[in-house]
C-alpha cells in the first residue's frame, strides 16, 4: 500500500474518521512519523490551499481537511521528535468582545497548528484583558478576529490596552475577519492583516523565518 | 419628498420594470440617526417610539425611497445592543439539537414575543410612512439553521450527517415562510438576508444541495400569496448568480465583493438588481468617493429600469453621516432617467 498517497488523499478529501487508522497502519509497515508529516500531511495541506485559491475548495472543505490533518497530527505527536516540526512561536488567537463568530478564527488556528506554530485558541467574545493575559503567558503573536462591524472597534481597544500596559512592543498583532480591511488594520495599529487563513499562515511563516534569520 | 413621485411608486415601478423619474435608492440603515432624534442606541433597539422617531428623522434627512422596519432583532446592529442589555452576546445555539428537532413545531410569528413586537412596528411603519416602500429583513433559512446548530458543527454535518442538516433547514424554512407571509399581510415587503449562504463561506455545490431548494420553497410560498420577495446574501456570490436569477426572486441584493457588472450581464431585466457599494466606504471613505462610486454603479446599470442603487449590505453604525447624505444626493443627481 502506498501510504503516502493514501494519507495525502485522506487529508485532501477530509477522511477524518479513517485517517488515524491509516496512520497506524503506515507506522506498522515501517514508515516514520516524520516521513508521514513531511511527505503526506504537509503536501496535502499545500494542495488544499491551492484548491482554495482556485475556488475549488471553500471554507467547509478546507476546515474538514484541516481537522483531518489535526486528527493525524494528534496520533503522530507522541512519536515526533520534540521541536522537529514545531516552530518556537506562540500564537494566541480569539474573537473580540461582542462577537460569537469563530469559524474563520478556528480555521486559522488549525492551519497555524498544522504549520507547526504553538496555538492557544482562546474562544469568542473575549474581553481585552484576556489577550493581555495570553501575552503574559508567553504568546508572541496576538490574533484578533471580528465578523461584525459593531465589534471591530474592539480590536483597537485590545491594542490600546497593550500600549497603556507597555506591552505592545513585546507582541505582533495579526487581525482579520470579513469586515476588516488592511486600512482598518493600519488605523488601529495592528502589525499585520490577513484576508484568509492561508494568508495568515503565510504572514506568520514570513515572520518566523525573518526572526530566525535575525535573532 | 423631492420630485412628483413617491419612493413607494419608484420602487414598485422598478420591480415591474418601468421607469418613472430616476433610479430608486435603497439604504440599509438602523439606528444611525438615533442621536439626532434624541435617543440612545439602546432606546432605538428596544423602544417603539424611539425606533419610529429615528426612522422619521432618517427619512427626512436622506429622502431615500424605501426603509427597513426598525425594532428588528434580526438586524446585525441589533446584536450589539442586545449584548449590552443582556451582558453577553446573544446566541440561539441549541444543545442536543439532534434529539430536540423532531419535537419542534414551527412557532407562529405572533407566538414569538420579539417577532410579534416587530410585526407591531411593521403595522406602524405602513401607517406612518405611506410614501415609502417598506421592507423588513427576515433571516434566511440556512443562516438560521447554522445559528441553531453552530456553524462549526454544521460544517462537519456536511460530511457526517447531511440528512440532519436537511431536516433542520426544512424547519427553519417553514419558520421563514411563516414570517414572510405575516409581514406580507401587513403590506411590508420581505427581504430575506441569508449571510451564510454565500461563497465567502460555502461552495456553489453546497449552496445548490443544501440551500437552493429551500430558497425556492420560500419564493413559491410568497408568490402563491401574490407577494414579492427580495434576497440578500453577504459576501461573494458570483458563482451562483444564475441560480439566484433562476429562482424567480423579485429583487436580488448583492454585497460589495460581488460583481455588479457580471450580474447585469446575466440578469439584466430578469430580476431587480440592488446594490452594491462597499458598506465600509461609508465608514472609511469620503463624500467624493461615495459620489464616484454612485456614478460607477449607475454607469454599469445604463438606465436599467430594474435596478435599485444602494449599499452592498447594512451600512455600519459607525458610518460618517455626511457620507450617507453625499451618497444619496449623488444617486438623485446621476440617477435621472
Amino acid at each position: 500500500m502506498d501510504w503516502i498517497k493514501r494519507l495525502h488523499e485522506a487529508v485532501v478529501k477530509g477522511q477524518k474518521r479513517e485517517i488515524a487508522g491509516f496512520a497506524a497502519e503506515a507506522l506498522k509497515e515501517g514508515m516514520s512519523a516524520s516521513a508521514i508529516v513531511d511527505e503526506a500531511v504537509i503536501p496535502a495541506m499545500n494542495k488544499v490551499s491551492e484548491l482554495w485559491r482556485n475556488e475549488e475548495y471553500f471554507v467547509p472543505e478546507v476546515m474538514r481537511s484541516a481537522s483531518t490533518m489535526q486528527v493525524c497530527m494528534d496520533a503522530l505527536k507522541p512519536l515526533l521528535v520534540t521541536g522537529e516540526h514545531g516552530k518556537d512561536l506562540k500564537v494566541a488567537i480569539g474573537t473580540v468582545k461582542g462577537d460569537l463568530h469563530d469559524i474563520g478564527k478556528n480555521l486559522v488556528a488549525i492551519m497555524l497548528e498544522g504549520a507547526g506554530f504553538q496555538v492557544e485558541n482562546m474562544g469568542v467574545d473575549l474581553p481585552p484583558e484576556q489577550f493581555l493575559e495570553a501575552a503574559q503567558r508567553g504568546a508572541k503573536v496576538i490574533g484578533l478576529s471580528s465578523l461584525l462591524t459593531t465589534s471591530m472597534p474592539g480590536m483597537g481597544t485590545v491594542i490600546e490596552l497593550f500600549e497603556t500596559s507597555g506591552l505592545k512592543e513585546n507582541v505582533t498583532f495579526l487581525v482579520g475577519g470579513a469586515p476588516v480591511t488592511a486600512n482598518f488594520a493600519r488605523e488601529i495599529g495592528a502589525d499585520h492583516y490577513a484576508e484568509n487563513a492561508a494568508e495568515a499562515v503565510a504572514v506568520l511563516n514570513n515572520l518566523f523565518d525573518s526572526d530566525a534569520q535575525n535573532p | 419628498m423631492e420630485g412628483s413621485f413617491t419612493g413607494k411608486e419608484r420602487m414598485e415601478a422598478a420591480f415591474r420594470g418601468e421607469k418613472l423619474d430616476r433610479q430608486p435608492v435603497l439604504l440599509l440603515l438602523g439606528g444611525h440617526y438615533a442621536e439626532r432624534a434624541g435617543y440612545t442606541l439602546e432606546q432605538f433597539f428596544t423602544q417603539p417610539e424611539a425606533a419610529l422617531e429615528t426612522a422619521k428623522i432618517t427619512c427626512e434627512e436622506l429622502d431615500s425611497d424605501a426603509l427597513f422596519v426598525p425594532l428588528n432583532p434580526l438586524m446585525p446592529d441589533a446584536q450589539e445592543a442586545f449584548r449590552k442589555l443582556m451582558g453577553k452576546a446573544p446566541s440561539i445555539k441549541k444543545d442536543n439539537i439532534k434529539e430536540k428537532l423532531p419535537r419542534w413545531s414551527v412557532r407562529l410569528p405572533r407566538e414569538d414575543p420579539l417577532f410579534s413586537s416587530h410585526l407591531d412596528m411593521c403595522e406602524k411603519c405602513v401607517e406612518v410612512f405611506p410614501d415609502y416602500h417598506i421592507n423588513t429583513m427576515i433571516g434566511g433559512p440556512w443562516s438560521f439553521a447554522l445559528e441553531l446548530r453552530g456553524a462549526n458543527e454544521a460544517m462537519e454535518d456536511l460530511y457526517d450527517d447531511k440528512q440532519f442538516l436537511h431536516d433542520l433547514t426544512k424547519y427553519t424554512t417553514d419558520t421563514v415562510i411563516a414570517r414572510c407571509l405575516a409581514v406580507l399581510e401587513l403590506g411590508v415587503f420581505p427581504f430575506i438576508g441569508d449571510p451564510s449562504a454565500g461563497m465567502s463561506l460555502i461552495s456553489p455545490a453546497v449552496y445548490r444541495e443544501h440551500v437552493l431548494p429551500y430558497h425556492q420553497k420560500i419564493v413559491e410560498a410568497v408568490h402563491d400569496k401574490g407577494g414579492g420577495v427580495s434576497f440578500h446574501i453577504c459576501g461573494y456570490v458570483d458563482p451562483i448568480f444564475q441560480d439566484l436569477i433562476d429562482l424567480g426572486i423579485d429583487g436580488l441584493s448583492i454585497d460589495g465583493p460581488s460583481s455588479l457588472e457580471k450580474l447585469f450581464e446575466l440578469g439584466r431585466g430578469k430580476t431587480t438588481i440592488i446594490g452594491n457599494i462597499d458598506p465600509m466606504l461609508f465608514v472609511e471613505g469620503t463624500p467624493d468617493q461615495l459620489d464616484e462610486e454612485a456614478r460607477k454603479c449607475l454607469d454599469i446599470a445604463q438606465g436599467e429600469a430594474r435596478y435599485v442603487i444602494g449599499p452592498g449590505c447594512q451600512i455600519p453604525l459607525q458610518a460618517n453621516l455626511d457620507n450617507i447624505k453625499a451618497f444619496t444626493q449623488a444617486c438623485h443627481k446621476y440617477g435621472a432617467f
